[in-house]
């Protein structure tokens, strides 16, 4: 047994004991809880084992490295919740021109990473993309991107 | 568009796929097969302005800093402007000390275009061309009116 069937192993084991605990739960499993375990199969003795994803290996064409591959497949999920920030609905940042739904040019994922920050004059953007701005104008004065009034940030207040 | 690509900001290739997608009419802007950051465009002289009929041709370089910085255009086509050197360079706030980053490439050719339009000998960049443009008017416009169409045609 190599080193990676080893770790499959060891991850299996822990999904195991998680649906144990699922299964348990007096109310009876939710739905989404039920999505999670359909890759699960049953074996004789009534313990549920993880389907392995048996599609052959992939090796990357330039390399030559294997490519890694989910030892589980995910057949469904489901949002349990969304977010948003509290700003007109699909304003896009006039800095970078992603939606505020979505983070800056320089973040990988939108939320408190990535905030978003209001003007006095009501103008907003990613605080990243009026950062940015702000540093590069320190010789003159700050101000904002769309109206060039004074920039002063009243999301803080 | 390797290389050059690598590290193009996703806003970079959004602006570049909508000046593809819906083009500005008279405004052509495509980027350099080997660099995503270079642009060859082309603006058709406003109607009703000297350079009525012609085709500028133009460079656009978008620096590291964009957007943080503005665009670098020049006029490739010579043409008779107070506010266009023999360089091609032009005057034009926005490309300076007026850039914002909520400009963009896009609204960067307008401008360009507008100031085809209105020519503003106050502020020269060719102080030879802005006095004649001051001192007599017609013969500016004439002699603009014969560069477009001794450099600017298709």
């Amino acid at each position: 047994m190599n080193t990676r069937q080893k770790r499959l192993c060891t991850y299996k084991d822990q999904l195991n004991k998680d649906v144990q605990v699922v299964t348990d739960a007096p109310s009876g499993p939710t739905s989404a809880e039920l999505s999670a375990v359909e890759d699960m199969d049953v074996d004789e003795e009534g313990n549920e084992k993880i389907r392995f994803n048996d599609k052959p290996d992939v090796f990357h064409p330039k390399t030559g490295k294997r490519i890694p591959k989910l030892a589980v497949k995910i057949t469904e999920w489901r949002a349990v919740a969304t977010w948003r920030w509290k700003c007109a609905e699909e304003d896009d940042c006039g800095i970078c021109r992603s939606p505020f739904s979505a983070c800056c040019n320089d973040c990988k994922f939108p939320g408190e990473e990535c905030p978003i920050v209001v003007g006095k004059c009501s103008h907003t953007f990613h605080v990243h993309c009026i950062q940015k701005w702000l540093q590069s104008q320190q010789q003159q004065r700050q101000t904002c991107p769309m109206c060039r009034q004074d920039w002063k940030d009243v999301s803080k207040a | 568009m390797d290389g050059a690509g690598a590290g193009l900001s996703k806003r970079i290739i959004k602006e570049t796929q909508r000046l593809l997608q819906e083009p500005v009419v008279g405004i052509d802007a495509i980027p350099d097969e080997h660099n995503a950051r270079y642009f060859h465009v082309a603006v058709a002289g406003p109607e009703g302005s000297p350079f009525e009929g012609g085709v500028f041709k133009l460079e656009l370089f978008l620096p590291e800093e964009y957007p943080m910085s503005a665009p670098k255009v020049r006029f490739m086509t010579k043409i008779y402007h107070p506010n266009i050197d023999r360089l091609g360079r032009i005057c034009l706030d926005i490309l300076k000390d007026k850039w914002s980053p909520a400009l963009q490439i896009r609204t960067v050719l307008l401008s360009i275009q507008a100031l085809l339009s209105a020519p503003n000998p106050d502020d020269p960049l060719d102080n030879q061309v802005a006095e004649q443009w001051k001192v007599n008017e017609a013969l500016a416009v004439s002699t603009a009116r014969e560069w477009t169409k001794q450099y600017a045609k298709q």
